[in-house]
């Protein structure tokens, strides 16, 4: 998270991907960094114990999410 | 106030009496879930006079965030946690080394692994202010280690925002994240206090703090030999390789008047118990099995992989301090070793 | 009688800034995904890297690696960055 923001305050466009259960907390650290409205991508958590399969899927979710993103704005 | 103070920048706040400014202070989530001192304008400064600070002055910054720490801010909850104003040299050199870069302020703190910085004391200051370092240290009943650990605690909640569920993400945490600062026991050991060891002038008080998880106790009253003894602690790091981290870094332990006797009576110096440890306390991949972990005996090096607890002997951090009975110590773990280091500072 | 006390937190001190605009086309774009190492993250992006090249027509895909999860990226990780139209951060914090 800190690294898209890091990425975005240098010109570029970016965003992360997230998992859910992390996502109050991306909220507050894109707030602190001035940010607040910064959008980012959420999957389910865990991945660590996930199949390829599930991780295929996640994939494929997190990056239409992301494209959405990285297009609209 | 006299002329010569430069005005505090905080935004102040005008309640009813001492139990409303609590009540507002924890509706706020400006606690730590206890009863809190109201920090009003005249303890500030009193605390500040009393660390020789400047309200603007800067003790630190959280690099990731660059979150400043100023002076007047940890008055404020120094007051709040219930310090004295002697205190306050600890509490600014405690959370100093907290910002060095070693240390790794953000990461701690705010990992899901819920660690605690673990603060212990050297030097003339425990006597001058009134630490503890025998009986409970690791526990209640003395207002000089209960209040240090707990304004840096504050400190960590209010101006770093580490608060549960946001930005403080430990899955758990543990008690030590209330307080966790302890004196050493130097007039009743004669080993070589742990500042001094790493650095600090002897003489000289200074502080060590690491981010540390829950403490372990262990026991061995069967033997006087002090590869035994040791042995136990040895084995109790190696417990905590294979359910908790394994990965190598800074391990404390903490060993009372019991045991310590029987090692300085076989003479051995905290060298010596660095040198047993860091021979001691390695695993094998395989034995990841015995902890139902058995999914990572065939991955890596295969299960004749070697681990080790400490990159070299001097990452272990000897302490005495304890009470006199039982033949009890303690290991304190790393919250993650490569990711931590212990930092020690001169107050 | 009252009592007036401080307050003890940080406040806010940092300035709302804006987004970077976003792209029209991720086609014949370069995109760089910033792996911070947890576990499965690389095979993760191993699938986003795979869908990016077969359905949105990017002209290159740079994979990155930050040394230290609980820690930002570093300069290099980040001067690498500078080479990409868009950035993929993944997972979690």
């Amino acid at each position: 998270m800190h690294d898209a923001i890091a990425a975005e305050k240098a010109g570029i466009t970016a965003t992360a991907i997230i998992t859910d259960r992390f996502a109050q907390t991306a909220r507050v650290m894109a707030q602190v960094s001035g940010m607040p409205e910064y959008p980012f991508a959420v999957i389910p958590h865990p991945i660590s114990n996930n199949s390829d399969a599930e991780l295929r899927a996640k994939a494929e979710d997190a990056l239409q999410q992301c494209v959405a993103i990285l297009l609209q704005r | 106030m006299t002329l010569a103070n430069p005005p505090l920048q905080s935004a102040m706040y005008e309640l009813a009496d001492a139990l409303d400014v609590n009540e507002f202070y924890q509706h706020n989530g400006w606690t730590d879930g206890l009863p809190i001192v109201p920090p009003t304008e005249e303890r500030v400064q009193e605390y500040l006079d009393a660390a020789g600070l400047a309200p603007g002055d800067l003790i630190g910054v959280e690099s990731v965030r660059q979150r400043p720490i100023t002076a007047e801010k940890v008055a404020i909850n120094a007051v709040m946690a219930g310090c004295l104003p002697t205190y306050m040299p600890v509490v600014v050199t405690a959370l100093r080394a907290m910002c060095d870069e070693d240390f790794n302020l953000h990461g701690s703190t705010a990992s899901t692994g819920g660690s605690a910085p673990f603060v212990v004391v050297n030097g003339p200051v425990r006597t001058a202010i009134g630490m503890n370092a025998t009986h409970g240290v690791l526990g209640t009943g003395n207002r000089t280690n209960a209040t240090i650990g707990r304004a840096v605690r504050l400190v960590l909640i209010n101006v770093l925002g580490c608060i549960p569920g946001q930005l403080d993400r430990s899955t758990l945490g543990h008690p030590g994240k209330f307080t966790f600062c302890i004196a050493e026991d130097e007039e009743d050991s004669p080993w070589t206090p742990l500042a001094q060891e790493r650095g600090v002038p002897a003489g000289a008080s200074g502080i060590t703090v690491m981010a540390s998880e829950a403490p372990r106790q262990v026991m061995n009253e069967w033997t006087h030999d002090p590869e035994e003894i040791l042995e136990t602690f040895a084995a109790e790091i190696r417990h905590n390789m294979l359910t908790y981290s394994i990965w190598p870094g800074n391990y404390a332990l903490v060993i009372p008047k019991q045991l310590r006797e029987l090692l300085v009576a076989a003479g051995w110096q905290k060298q010596n118990i660095r040198e047993y440890i860091y021979r001691a306390a390695r695993v094998f991949r395989r034995d990841w099995a015995k902890v139902g972990k058995g999914q990572l005996v065939a991955r890596g090096g295969g299960p004749d992989q070697e681990f080790i607890a400490l990159r070299s002997p001097d990452d272990l951090l000897v302490i005495a301090a304890g009470g006199p009975a039982g033949g009890f110590g303690v290991v304190i773990p790393p919250w993650l070793g490569p990711r931590s280091h212990a930092v020690t500072r001169t107050i | 009688m009252s009592i007036r006390v401080l307050d003890p937190t940080a406040g806010e001190v940092v300035m709302t800034t804006g987004l970077v605009p976003g792209l029209t086309s991720l086609a014949g774009r370069t995109v760089g995904l910033l792996d911070n190492r947890k576990v499965n993250v690389r095979q993760l992006l191993d699938h986003v890297e795979e869908v990016l090249r077969s359905r949105h027509g990017v002209k290159a895909v740079i994979r990155l690696k930050k040394p230290d999860a609980s820690r930002p990226a570093p300069p290099a990780v980040l001067a690498a960055m500078t080479e990409c139209d868009a950035i993929i951060s993944a997972v979690g914090d």
